[in-house]
């Protein structure tokens, strides 16, 4: 069981369609993510690698944990003044995971590693509809691989922090309005691997009774640079193609935006757990997406368009009850604004903001193999823009995402 | 163990289920008709609504023309699925009657415009709009093989060339009448005429329409335009008198309100901002400094000692009026002069003609005369209660640029995404954006509403 679902991760290591703000991610436990995905205040086991550094020196033990999800996201988009639904997205199966590894070295020292994918975005829109000209479709991955130390300063107070490596690539499509004779209209695509790039993740756990605890966590900005890439033309008529020259390539860069996270836990009874987190998200850095060519393209050497998100708060809150010592239930909700401006909707990321509501259950198999399954629906709002700042698409979008994800957790 | 994979497997069953059942959708107000009817709609106009392009009336162009889109459009408001236009027959393409450049006497008809790379006079190869093959002499028996591939009564009543007065003339249809100098008759409708002595009204109240749209007048004045401003008031192809316009326009709105129908009319773009006018600049004589004395020294032995040039562009010579002069900035240089310039070397040591240039009088006559009608058109679409496309300021718009769905759209030539390869005539997507502007004022007027169509799907210029 264990080695099938190491190749499933190894074979898909997609990340979801923008699935919170803009391009980013959240699904980091399968523990967490049924409990509306808080976690910087809780003892989360394992996943503090990525929930908060701080507290993984007081899970007590070591542990390796593996899970990932399915991701299934459908948009639909009615263009201006048409009559419903005018296009829908294809996407494949988005499959974001995760993987800790935590050792205990004494009872104030752990050391771990996480590989987690917090951003990411594939939308596969096709090359008929009315937006194709804007975007066919986007793959955009990114992979945190994180060694993480933690100290228990007390048995109150721990801290830790994180080196994150970060790898990514992109993969962008979208439709040249020139055509052929019978018809057959261009192709552009945008094919690059990011350099690598590096990050932190630092956090602050705090218990000061039995019942409370308190968490602060911070993720710093990442900027992937793409130097390099491939810029493939096709199906580009010969009397145009002076204008789409062979052999361009492309230099890109974007921000993986820091988060802030502030988050509480309360154990009101030994079987029931409640947490809120709130997050900031740094979107800010987003500014535009600028794509720099090394020969001009359609006679302009760069293409830039304007993103200019702003910065975002996500506010969550979950539960988890103890049925019984084997058994848990879980719950959660989320609110994650968006961060995209009015004027500035793009078919990348169709964002508005998304409301999540999740279930999860866990079952100790055994003293040390532990099984949690989670169940997340992510409705956003729909929203109607008129693009005009973004070089975007007009029109109305809709997002729906469902996500069961299943995740095993090993004890030494 | 099991009983987990029992219950897992559940979760999955559901999960499958809720997934195909949950797409998102989207609430949009549903299509509507509003006041109107468009059960039977047809269109009145001249080439633009025939579906003409590329210089010529061909099948694609007529599946694309802007009749056809609409008419596409409102079937999800109650109109007919059965739309009819007098198609072309595959693979044939026919352009406006013109002499035959070696004998004069015979009446010609051009293929269509496709682009092509090929050596210019120069030698240059070059992308250049051509005629797709030999024009074909317009006589009973090509005639004959330009029938309608499909029967009548056409809802697309769009005759090519038609001014606003020949669309009330019975017998503009008349075989007979082709032959006749002046021709009384246009082959364009003798095509599709019911009978030798119709007209063009007559043949669209025959259908007792619920809907129509009625966009007429650019041959009025552009006739004129076309000729380089050149007519005298006296000629047939000077602008119609004004008052009769309005008279015309009038005669044609009383028919087709008659029972009732509802309807849309659209005004007369400015001519002059259509790539045919607009491409050649008027300083498009490019000279070194020895060529550039070498003519100022020819015209300065003529007596013509006023008109001088430099080393760059210099605005060209043209003959108004039998006077040799200097173009200016303001005057316009019809698109047919591109060649003459660059293979004859006119505009320099020879003046351009005038029928290749509009003078600014003859601009204030064109203007003067497109304003009046338009003035006369929304006056009539006002007190008959009918919507109202202004295409006069659409044209401007487009003088301008503007972009949609990631696409520029502007007038320039092939590359403008709008005209096609006559510089006069729509795209496709040029016509399909055309539907849409109807489709906005019909909508704003009967408070219907018309799904606008998606206007990428349309073909612009097709590159080689």
């Amino acid at each position: 069981m264990k080695s099938k679902i190491l190749a499933l991760l190894g074979s898909a290591l997609i990340s979801g369609t923008a699935l919170a703000g803009g391009y980013q991610v959240n699904l980091a436990s399968q523990r967490q993510i049924g409990m509306g995905h808080t976690g910087t205040g809780l003892l989360t086991g394992t996943s503090s690698i990525f929930f908060n550094p701080g507290a993984m020196s007081h899970i007590g033990y070591s542990g390796v944990t593996i899970g990932g999800s399915a991701l299934v996201s459908k948009i639909a988009y009615s263009a201006p003044e048409s009559s419903g639904v005018t296009a829908r997205t294809d996407n494949p199966l988005g499959t974001p995971f995760q993987v800790y590894g935590v050792y205990q070295v004494n009872e104030k020292f752990s050391a771990g590693l996480g590989v987690y994918t917090p951003f990411g975005s594939t939308v596969e829109w096709g090359n008929e509809w009315s937006g194709r000209y804007g975007l066919n479709q986007l793959k955009l991955q990114a992979i945190y691989v994180q060694p993480t130390v933690s100290y228990a300063i007390t048995d109150k107070l721990g801290i830790g922090v994180g080196l994150s490596y970060v790898i990514g690539s992109v993969n962008l499509q979208r439709s040249v309005p020139v055509q052929s004779q019978d018809g057959t209209e261009g192709g552009l695509e945008l094919d690059g691997s990011a350099e690598s790039a590096f990050g932190f993740n630092a956090g602050i756990y705090f218990q000061p009774t039995e019942k409370l605890s308190i968490g602060v966590n911070y993720r710093s900005k990442v900027d992937l640079k793409v130097e390099g890439g491939d810029v493939m033309f096709s199906n580009i008529p010969a009397a145009a193609r002076g204008n789409f020259p062979e052999g361009t390539t492309f230099n890109a860069e974007l921000p993986m935006p820091s988060t802030l996270s502030v988050g509480i836990g309360f154990k009101p009874t030994e079987r029931l757990t409640l947490a809120a987190d709130v997050s900031h998200v740094g979107w800010d850095a987003y500014e535009k997406l600028r794509f720099d060519f090394s020969k001009p393209v359609a006679g302009s050497p760069t293409s830039e368009a304007a993103r200019n998100y702003e910065n975002a708060f996500i506010y969550r809150i979950g539960g988890e009850y103890m049925v019984s010592d084997a058994l848990a239930l879980r719950a959660g909700a989320y609110l994650d604004k968006t961060p995209v401006q009015d004027g500035y909707l793009t078919p990348e990321t169709p964002d508005s903001d998304s409301r999540g509501l999740s279930a999860g259950i866990g079952y100790s198999v055994s003293e040390n193999f532990s099984i949690d399954a989670s169940f997340l629906y992510i409705n956003k709002k729909e929203r109607t823009d008129a693009a005009n700042l973004s070089n975007g698409v007009p029109g109305t979008f809709k997002s729906v995402a469902y996500i069961p994800g299943i995740g095993l957790n090993f004890k030494f | 163990m099991k009983k987990i994979f029992y219950k897992s497997s559940v979760l999955a069953l559901m999960a499958g289920m809720f997934l195909t059942s949950c797409d998102p959708e989207i609430d949009s107000p549903a299509a509507s008709s509003g006041e109107a009817d468009f059960s039977t709609y047809v269109a009145l106009g001249n080439s633009l609504t025939a579906g003409f392009a590329d210089g010529a009336l061909y099948r694609e162009g007529q599946q694309a023309s802007y009749p056809a889109i609409l008419a596409q459009q409102f079937e999800q408001v109650g109109g007919s699925s059965d739309f009819r236009q007098p198609l072309m027959p595959e693979g044939v393409s026919v352009g406006s009657p013109r002499s035959n450049p070696s004998n004069p006497s015979i009446v010609e008809v051009p293929q269509k415009r496709v682009l092509r790379a090929q050596p210019d006079c120069r030698g240059d190869v070059g992308l250049a709009p051509v005629e797709a093959g030999n024009a074909a002499a317009l006589t009973p028996t090509f005639l004959g093989q330009l029938a309608p591939t499909v029967q009548g009564p056409y809802n697309n009543l769009g005759v090519p060339g038609a001014k606003s007065f020949h669309l009330l003339a019975p017998g503009y249809g008349n075989p007979a009448g082709l032959m006749t100098q002046p021709a009384t008759a246009n082959p364009f409708f003798a095509r599709f005429a019911s009978s030798p002595n119709t007209s063009v009204i007559a043949d669209a109240m025959a259908q007792n329409p619920t809907f129509f749209t009625l966009w007429i007048g650019n041959n009025d004045v552009l006739g004129y335009a076309l000729a380089g401003g050149t007519p005298a008031p006296t000629s047939s192809d000077y602008p119609t008198n004004k008052d009769m316009f309005t008279a015309y326009i009038a005669g044609l709105v009383n028919q087709l309100t008659s029972n009732g129908a509802k309807g849309a009319l659209g005004n007369i773009p400015d001519v002059t901002k259509i790539p045919f006018f607009t491409t050649v600049p008027y300083n498009a004589l490019v000279l070194t400094a020895e060529q550039a004395a070498q003519l100022t020294a020819g015209y300065a032995a003529k007596g013509l000692g006023h008109i001088t040039f430099q080393a760059g562009p210099n605005a060209l010579v043209v003959l108004e009026d039998g006077i040799p002069r200097k173009a200016t900035p303001t005057e316009l240089i019809l698109l047919p002069a591109a060649d003459l310039i660059k293979c004859q070397n006119l505009g320099s040591a020879t003046p351009l003609p005038d029928q290749l240039v509009l003078s600014d009088a003859e601009l204030a006559i064109i203007k003067d005369h497109t304003n009046s009608y338009n003035a006369s058109i929304k006056a009539i679409a006002d007190a008959k209660g009918l919507a109202h496309g202004d295409f006069n300021a659409y044209l401007s718009r487009l003088s301008t640029g503007f972009a949609q769905n990631g696409v520029a759209y502007n007038s320039a030539f092939v590359t403008g995404n709008i005209f096609s390869l006559d510089g006069i005539h729509f795209t496709p997507r040029g016509a399909a954006l055309v539907a849409n502007e109807f489709i906005n004022v019909i909508n704003a007027k009967y408070g219907a509403r018309i799904p606008k169509v998606d206007e990428t799907q349309y073909k612009t210029v097709a590159l080689p």
